[in-house]
């Protein structure tokens, strides 16, 4: 149980829609102006956004170590991981793609899942920072979650376009599946986080124990 | 965990509120742990089903990249090379692959991985799909039922696949020869087979082949199969005169092993597998230098050697009954009485079996014998030009005149000797030389010199006679000389008109004609006195008396 900040909605006995932001009182299921559903607090918002970004991270096991493009290239196939693919064209010469494949795909996931479980942690155990710095994260995991699709996209556009049979063509490995998985679940994750919560106290010990009695 | 619940009724919000007994934990936790089970299952199931790991040496890896290169049979994928390594020695390589599962049970103590590269051969351009794609591993399952993990790699790719059936041999050949590996061996101009390796034998110096025919063509080789080398083009110059055999296209190019059963033979049984064969260098070899048994002799010969060959013929009026074994150099060997030899010696082998005798060890003894019997009947050797243009030689062997200093088989250095004439080669030698002496005697400087003078004197001539037609052309060009004609113009004029006084109707003629006449008359009336005067010249002086008539007369009255 915790304790709804004060001039939080919730204190005064509102609720905030989360689609239209209209404050309507809290005895009301749905949103007079836009219908939808109203609630204080998302259920098991926190359960469900870590239990979303453990399974990603599960997956991001996989998508790491499975090739993410099969590459024919005059009849000798290539097997590219995420990382591999990095690698060749850094040395290659490629520095800026590789810095910007680096940042997409490894950078950009690895940070949502530190900001996000990070997060979660601020929920249960709040003060250890402020909360503008919570909400700013957030707000960052939000902005930066969709460009890690950019690898994504990449195979994709790339098995589409390149299919010259035993000459040169591209197929999408398993680690695309994988890769794509991660994307997902992270977004489906920032997207369950109840933002609220962050700004809301937990309750102490002894207000805990209570609350069971 | 505290769930936060929407609260039905309006307390202050910073009032504990009544929680209603729900689920603490959400039914999302199944997700992730969906997630982890499907993840282990999956480790699980690529680990279980890993395929055996196997390791090949290789002499190098060329070609083979670890986590690249792949594993094919039949070029169906089979697996791929995980790690190349250096060999303990490190002479070599080591290529850990990782196969699948399915092919556990084809990997037997004999199955064959060797590396498969584009290569351009006289068989052919092969592997050349593997330009592009890089060179992979191919894999021939063995037929032994026993496993094992550990593998040689071959360096080539094998001839034969395993397990066709046929017929392995090996084959030496004292010559390098032109053999190599995937060279068709022929039957008849059929190819039957390929020749699988050729290996140097550094002690013996000799090359070894194996070669492999496949069924149900390994039924044509039998007892008294003879092997010989197909290859290109065989030219030699012998002293059977200038022989050039060429094979087909295909063996030029390619050359080959070909076999038969020499015409001669009989088929003979199977043919023994563990055996060495002989690989003759070309097919006329096979019939002239078969592995017959063979009485050694020595000829001691006066002549020049020159052109005589080792295993040149030795024949007897045309029919070959041996060969040339060695021309020994032993100059320098003593004969009995403590002569030195000048003769060269020159080692001949008969063999028996070429004379009508069996091919057996007894036949030596026979034929040592015969040749004692006949050498005292005069035979004796001789060298012959096989080959005016080669100048080689041969050994004839002739019977001669039997002379009394005759000595029939000697022995020299413990061979028997044959006795030798002097060839005819080198008889027409001498006489040629005798001509040539002749020439050389010849005065033919001095006649020369006597030419010479003649045609300085001719020189002359031919000027006098320049200038005698000079003064006849002048003489000619005078006006008197052109004046001649006319003048013997004008004496044959003459003459015709001197002539018609004779004319017929001339009176002359007439006179002459009449006296003619009267002359005959003179004559006739002249004639009986003549006679008269020719039967009695002395009837002018006497009378002559009439006699009796003669009157014929009959046999009785007498």
């Amino acid at each position: 149980m915790r304790h709804y900040s004060e001039g939080s909605a919730a204190s005064n006995g509102l609720v905030s829609c989360t689609e239209c932001a209209c404050l309507s009182p809290n005895e009301l299921t749905r949103c007079p102006r836009c219908h939808a559903k109203l609630t204080s607090r998302q259920a098991y918002s926190l359960q469900l956004t870590l239990a979303l970004l453990t399974t990603a991270l599960l997956l991001f096991i996989p998508a790491n170590l499975l090739p993410m493009m099969v590459t024919e290239k005059l009849g000798q196939v290539e097997y590219n991981t995420i990382l591999g693919g990095i690698i060749l064209l850094w040395k290659e010469g490629s520095h800026p793609i590789a810095v910007v494949v680096f940042v997409a795909s490894v950078i950009v996931p690895i940070l949502k899942f530190i900001i996000l479980y990070y997060l979660c942690f601020c929920s249960l155990n709040p003060g250890a920072i402020s909360a503008k710095t919570r909400t700013n994260l957030y707000r960052l995991t939000e902005l930066i979650g969709r460009w890690s699709m950019v690898d994504i996209f990449v195979v994709a556009v790339l098995v589409a376009l390149i299919q010259l049979d035993h000459l040169l063509n591209v197929q999408p490995g398993n680690g695309t599946i994988a890769f794509a998985g991660v994307v997902i679940l992270t977004m489906f994750s920032a997207k369950a986080f109840d933002p609220r919560i962050l700004w809301d106290k937990p309750l102490t010990r002894d207000e805990n124990t209570r609350a069971r009695n | 965990m505290k769930i936060p619940v929407q609260e039905t009724n309006q307390s202050i919000a910073s009032q504990p509120t009544n929680i209603s007994q729900r689920n603490r934990v959400s039914k999302v936790w199944l997700i992730p742990l969906l997630a982890l089970a499907i993840g282990c299952w999956m480790v699980a199931d690529t680990y279980l089903n890993k395929g055996p790991e196997i390791v090949i040496s290789f002499s190098n890896a060329e070609g083979l990249e670890a986590g690249k290169t792949r594993v094919k049979t039949l070029n169906v994928d089979i697996g791929y090379v995980n790690k190349v390594t250096l060999n303990e020695n490190r002479d070599g390589v080591i290529v850990h692959a990782i196969l699948d599962r399915e092919v556990e049970d084809m990997l037997t103590v004999n199955a064959q991985f060797w590396v498969v590269k584009p290569s351009i051969g006289s068989g052919g351009i092969t592997g050349l799909g593997t330009i592009t794609s890089g060179s992979y591993i191919e894999f021939v399952a063995g037929n032994n039922d026993k496993g094992s993990l550990v593998f040689d790699g071959l360096e080539q790719a094998p001839i034969t696949a395993q397990g066709v059936p046929g017929i392995r041999l090996n084959l030496i050949s004292e010559k390098g020869d032109s053999l190599s590996i995937g060279e068709p061996v022929m039957y008849r101009g059929f190819e039957v087979g390929r020749v699988e390796s050729s290996e140097f034998d550094i002690a013996k110096r000799e090359v070894q082949y194996q070669i492999f025919v496949r069924s149900p063509y390994s039924e044509l080789l039998t007892e008294n199969t003879y092997f010989w080398n197909s290859s290109g083009i065989d030219f030699s110059a012998n002293a059977q005169g200038i022989n050039v055999n060429v094979g087909s296209l295909e063996s030029i190019v390619r050359g080959g092993v070909t076999f038969d059963v020499p015409t001669d033979l009989p088929l003979g049984g199977a043919i023994k597998h563990d055996q060495l064969h002989i690989l003759y260098p070309d097919k006329s070899s096979v019939y002239e230098q078969r592995h017959y048994i063979s009485k050694e002799f020595t000829v001691l010969f006066e002549d020049s050697v020159r052109g005589l060959q080792q295993g040149a013929p030795v024949e007897y009026r045309g029919i070959r009954v041996g060969t040339v074994k060695k021309i020994v150099s032993l100059l320098s060997a003593k004969d009995v009485d403590g002569v030195i030899e000048r003769r060269i010696p020159v080692i001949i082998s008969i063999e028996p079996e070429r004379v009508g005798l069996s091919n057996e060890q007894s036949s030596l003894d026979r034929i040592s014998t015969l040749l004692a019997k006949w050498t005292r009947q005069g035979l004796k050797a001789s060298l012959k030009s096989g080959s005016l243009l080669t100048g080689s030689l041969f050994v004839d062997l002739d019977y001669y005149e039997v002379k009394s200093s005759d000595v029939g088989i000697t022995v020299y250095n413990g061979e028997e000797v044959i006795p030798s004439v002097s060839g005819s080669l080198a008889q027409i030698e001498q006489k040629v030389f005798a001509i040539l002496d002749k020439f050389e005697q010849m005065p033919i400087n001095i006649t020369i010199d006597s030419i010479n003078n003649m045609l300085t004197n001719a020189n002359s001539t031919m000027e006098e006679l320049n200038e005698a037609v000079s003064q006849v052309r002048i003489l000619l060009s005078q006006s008197q000389t052109q004046a001649i004609p006319q003048h013997i113009n004008q004496a044959l004029e003459q003459l015709s008109t001197t002539l018609k006084g004779f004319n017929q109707q001339a009176p002359v003629y007439h006179e002459l004609e009449q006296t003619l006449v009267d002359f005959q008359l003179l004559m006739r009336e002249a004639q009986p006195f003549i006679k008269e005067l020719n039967n009695k010249p002395n009837s002018l002086i006497f009378e002559s008396k009439v006699g009796m008539d003669i009157q014929p007369k009959g046999k009785n009255n007498e």
